[in-house]
């Protein structure tokens, strides 16, 4: 418990908390930034939502609603304090509340995601580790060209070959959405693979997990090639240093050094780009869910922006900075525990 | 300050500036005797010329954009259509050679203003380290990286009108921090150096201490970052245009040929097949370039 | 010398690095021998192959270095061509000093992890319970004066400074020394204060323990104090060897003359006014004697034929083709 509040005053006085003010302070910048490029365009929001053939009363009564005649800045006062209320407007398209649909759509991204990034920890160490304490070796050589195809193979032609493969040729896992069709899980927590197990369907479980496959493997890649490059050499660099060579020459044996002491500080050093990587999975999951029809906040993003749904254009916005921030600052509280020379300066 | 300090702090300057031009020389023997490197130069090269000459260089020039000829649709690859043919009848081959264009232009224009600006917000910031010009660029600088560069420059293009000028203009409205951020962190380590202290201890003006002294030293990481990121442009650039809210057909863009030809997969492949080939090669050459320019700094 | 056992043999060793363009020839045919309870030292300017000498001697040469040729005999076997026996050697009868006490202790783990985890290997066939363990700790740690021995078990190294780490160093290196002690110049990066301390402190338990010492150094004065027999390298070979009070005394070659007459200057404020000319290129190294590029006296054999080792006194030997006239005995390049 103590260790528990000390750990807490640290972070208090760290510049991690400078850091997450920052962070959010910024968002609230990009939220001024975004709602004035919103708001500055040529083109009447409310004529554009009602359609050319809404009597103009209607129309008139719509901008009043949205506050559309007052200054911008007021404009945005009023849309602020919307959103410390929790509420991100009203769909110019659908009419539907902008916030109630990311929130609805937001767990399927945010499982997405997740699974995306556990994939890619668990290649990035197992490639990158052996690669690494084997240069030269057969794996190793594998990985160096499963890198650059990894790199120069964008996500959504990934998405789009193995859409075709999996599922067209070889039949073994679904092309598109959460869950098959004729299956019913009730919504609980939002998380398909939670929910199924909730409510102790386990065909669904099952099922749900083959959606997944596809959709975060062709999300993972890219990263996960790139992440095991960075390790491997971060280990061949580790291996000659003097600290690591230091238990070799007591004769402790090849694998507990490589797997120990120079694979500690390189996953360290590891952290930040993993971290990075994480958060940007949502941006190539605008892409991938697009192809795997995935019901997720990128897709519904994708839609609004297509139909230039501005309110739900600015809410997707925010909602993916947040997850950003959020991911980047859990990142560097991990990199904080971890690391012991950054938590006990 | 006396005479010997005067000399002292020359004489620091000159073997400074020695060793920064000796050290070039060998990066560059370095870079041409590495095969990684050379290879991408030269499927970059390949790849700039024929976009640069595509009318002369692609066998059908007029299918690049609007062209219907409904006999020669839906062939697949021959001698003659090296990529096969679209539903339209158009050489996939010819408006590939097109795509390159779009997608060079991009490249282009999105590092030749990022980086400059990127470069000089990051000198301004990390030389000024804690006067208020620090404050103001980083913090504009945090605003815009608080998003993936992507889902921003997506929903500018459609706030605006979606097309390839907005596209670029997006990309490149995203892209300057991250220059700014490197370029920073570069600088407010270089600044304690020997060099710029002498060079300040001379009296030499703080712009010419940032061109002259700081700039040059970074010309590695900047160069590295600059090759590497070219292939992220592509890459954004083509995310972009897929999606629908960048090149609208019938563009020869290759982000959209890949979506709009990825409707008749898995009967006619040849179609998506050309156009994501075509980006996979110029994202590996940049690659291959950036690979080997890091490897020649990184060496020494 | 050759009644007392011989406890570690270098034959003839030559080292190769590898490196994407070039190869670096770096160790060209070095030998040496060191007898139980006897100490050497090994003098050169950086670069001359010092460290790599001993990192060959336990096998922990970096990936892209290689044994070309040569042996190295611990009690009699080779420790290149038999691994089993290697880990012995490591675990339990040698131990190495690095050079800088801030980059031989892994920054991610406590001392207590460093200690335990070598212990380990060391006490393998013994079936120690880990309080046992940590208890030999704490004796190594109080050995190498270490003052609130509870703490620095639980510290990681960038919270120690210079001087206990190095010291910690020191006990890890003692608990597999059993035999031998290597020291790759182990003050190098330390306060000019705290060196003496490190060096009286290496120089109490080589002798209390009766251990056989390899101490490399360019550091003259501790050369003098601390051994018996003194290496001189130049560029990947060893160019003069013998008693050393006699070597600094009494240099024979030219090179070994110039780096006692510049020792002094190294103190001084001006840079780079010690031996003209630059250490050799390993990729390209010079023909004949590597230092004749460098030799005020260089005749024209020098640049074509390698100088052998030849005795010019008792326990004296110097490479260098100024002493071979042939008056005086040929010895070979053996020892």
């Amino acid at each position: 418990m103590k260790k528990v509040k000390n750990l807490f005053s640290q972070i208090y006085r760290s510049y991690l908390f400078r850091r997450t003010i920052i962070s959010f302070l910024s968002l609230l910048g990009l939220s001024l930034i975004i709602f004035a490029l919103a708001r500055v365009i040529p083109g009447d929001p409310a004529r554009m939502a009602l359609g050319p053939r809404a009597p103009e009363d209607v129309v008139e009564r719509y901008r009043e609603m949205l506050h559309l005649k007052d200054p911008l800045i007021v404009q945005y006062y009023y849309w602020l304090s919307d959103l410390f209320h929790g509420r991100l407007g009203i769909s110019l398209v659908t009419f539907r509340d902008v916030s109630a649909d990311i929130l609805e759509f937001l767990p399927a991204t945010l499982e997405l995601m997740l699974f995306t990034a556990i994939i890619q920890i668990i290649g990035t160490i197992i490639l990158g580790t052996i690669s690494g304490c084997r240069p030269g070796s057969l794996v190793d050589g594998a990985l160096r060209i499963f890198a650059y195809v990894g790199i120069t193979i964008p996500a959504f032609v990934w998405a789009i070959l193995f859409q075709l493969i999996f599922s067209y040729y070889l039949g073994w896992l679904p092309a598109v959405g959460r869950i098959s069709e004729d299956l019913r899980v009730p919504r609980v927590t939002g998380f398909m693979l939670i929910d199924t197990i909730l409510t102790g369907n386990v065909r669904a479980f099952i099922d749900a997990l083959q959606h997944l496959i596809l959709p975060s493997l062709s999300l993972a890649l890219g990263a996960m090639a790139q992440e095991a490059r960075i390790l491997r050499s971060s280990l061949v660099e580790n291996i000659g240093k003097d600290y690591v060579v230091t238990f070799a020459s007591h004769g402790i044996p090849y694998r507990t050094v490589c797997f120990k002491y120079a694979l500690k500080p390189s996953l360290l050093g590891l952290v930040p780009v993993m971290g990075l990587d994480i958060a940007s999975i949502i941006a190539n999951a605008f892409m991938v869910e697009m192809i795997f029809n995935w019901p997720g906040v990128s897709r519904y993003g994708i839609t609004a922006m297509l139909r230039k749904d501005l309110n739900a254009i600015v809410g997707v916005v925010l909602v993916v900075g947040l997850i950003y921030v959020i991911v980047n600052i859990l990142v560097d509280i991990l990199i904080f525990i971890l690391d012991p020379r950054i938590r006990r300066r | 300050m006396k005479a010997e300090d005067f000399q002292l702090s020359e004489e620091i300057i000159r073997k400074e500036r020695e060793m920064r031009r000796e050290s070039i020389k060998r990066a560059w023997y370095r870079f041409s005797r590495s095969k990684l490197s050379m290879t991408g130069l030269i499927i970059l090269l390949a790849i700039i010329i024929s976009a640069l000459f595509a009318e002369y260089i692609a066998p059908y020039p007029s299918h690049a954009g609007l062209y219907i000829n409904f006999r020669d649709a839906y062939q697949p690859p021959s001698l003659r259509h090296l990529m096969g043919t679209d539903m339209y009848g158009r050489d996939v081959f010819s408006r590939v050679i097109f795509g390159y264009r779009y997608a060079l232009m991009m490249v282009g224009m999105v590092l030749s203003i990022v980086v400059p600006v990127g470069t000089v917000l990051g000198l301004l910031a990390g030389y000024y380290r804690g006067r208020w010009i620090e404050h103001l660029i980083m913090r504009l600088a945090d605003i815009f990286v608080s998003v993936p560069p992507l889902v921003l420059a997506l929903s500018i293009c459609s706030i605006l009108e979606p097309n390839v000028f907005n596209a670029m203009l997006a990309v490149t409205l995203m892209w300057w921090p991250w220059y700014t951020r490197m370029v920073y962190s570069l600088a407010s380590s270089l600044r304690n150096e020997p060099y710029v202290w002498a060079a300040k201890a001379l009296g030499v003006r703080d712009i010419n201490i940032m061109f002259r002294e700081l700039l040059p030293n970074m010309l590695g990481p900047i160069l590295t970052k600059a090759t590497l990121d070219a292939s992220w442009v592509v890459l954004i650039g083509a995310a972009i245009s897929f999606l629908g809210l960048g090149a609208q057909p019938p563009t020869p863009d290759l982000g959209t040929m890949i979506s709009e030809y990825s409707a008749y997969l898995p009967q006619y492949w040849w179609m998506s097949l050309g156009p994501a080939s075509a980006l996979a090669l110029l994202i590996l050459a940049f690659n291959f370039l950036g690979d080997g320019i890091r490897d020649v700094f990184a060496g020494e | 010398m050759s009644e007392i056992e011989t406890l570690l043999e270098v034959k003839d060793l030559y080292v190769n690095y590898k490196s994407y363009w070039y190869i670096y020839k770096v160790l060209n045919g070095v030998s040496l021998k060191i007898s139980k309870g006897e100490k050497i030292g090994i003098l050169g300017e950086s670069g001359a192959g010092k460290t790599t000498l001993l990192k060959s001697i336990l096998g922990i040469l970096p990936p892209q270095g290689r044994i070309v040729k040569g042996d190295i005999l611990y009690k009699g076997r080779s420790l290149i061509h038999d691994k089993k026996y290697l880990n012995e050697v490591r675990r339990s009868s040698i131990g190495m000093i690095f050079q800088d006490p801030l980059a031989s202790l892994n920054p991610v783990f406590t001392v207590k992890e460093h200690l335990l985890d070598v212990l380990k290997v060391v006490y393998k066939d013994h079936n120690y319970k880990e309080s046992d363990l940590i208890s030999i700790a704490t004796e190594l740690l109080k050995e190498v004066m270490l003052p609130d021995v509870e703490r620095v078990l639980n510290s990681y190294p960038f919270q120690l400074s210079g001087g206990m780490r190095q010291r910690v160093v020191i006990a890890m290196a003692l608990a597999s020394a059993k035999e031998l002690l290597l020291a790759d110049e182990p003050t190098t990066n330390l306060d000019v204060t705290i060196q003496d301390q490190i060096l009286r402190l290496i120089e109490r338990l080589v002798n209390e323990k009766n251990l056989s010492l390899i101490l490399v150094s360019h550091a003259l004065g501790l050369l003098f104090r601390m051994v018996n027999t003194l290496y001189v390298m130049y560029g990947g070979e060893i160019i003069e060897y013998g008693d050393a009070r006699k070597i600094l005394k009494e240099p024979l070659h030219p090179y070994t003359k110039m780096l006692l007459i510049s020792a002094p200057r190294l103190t001084s404020s001006k840079i780079g006014e010690g031996i003209k000319g630059n250490p050799p290129d390993y990729r390209n190294p010079p023909s004949g004697c590597r230092f004749h590029p460098r030799c005020p006296f260089a005749m024209d054999i020098c640049k074509k034929e390698k100088p052998k080792l030849i005795r010019i006194g008792p326990d004296h030997y110097v490479a260098c083709h100024l002493y071979s006239t042939s008056d005086l005995e040929k010895t070979g390049s053996g020892i």
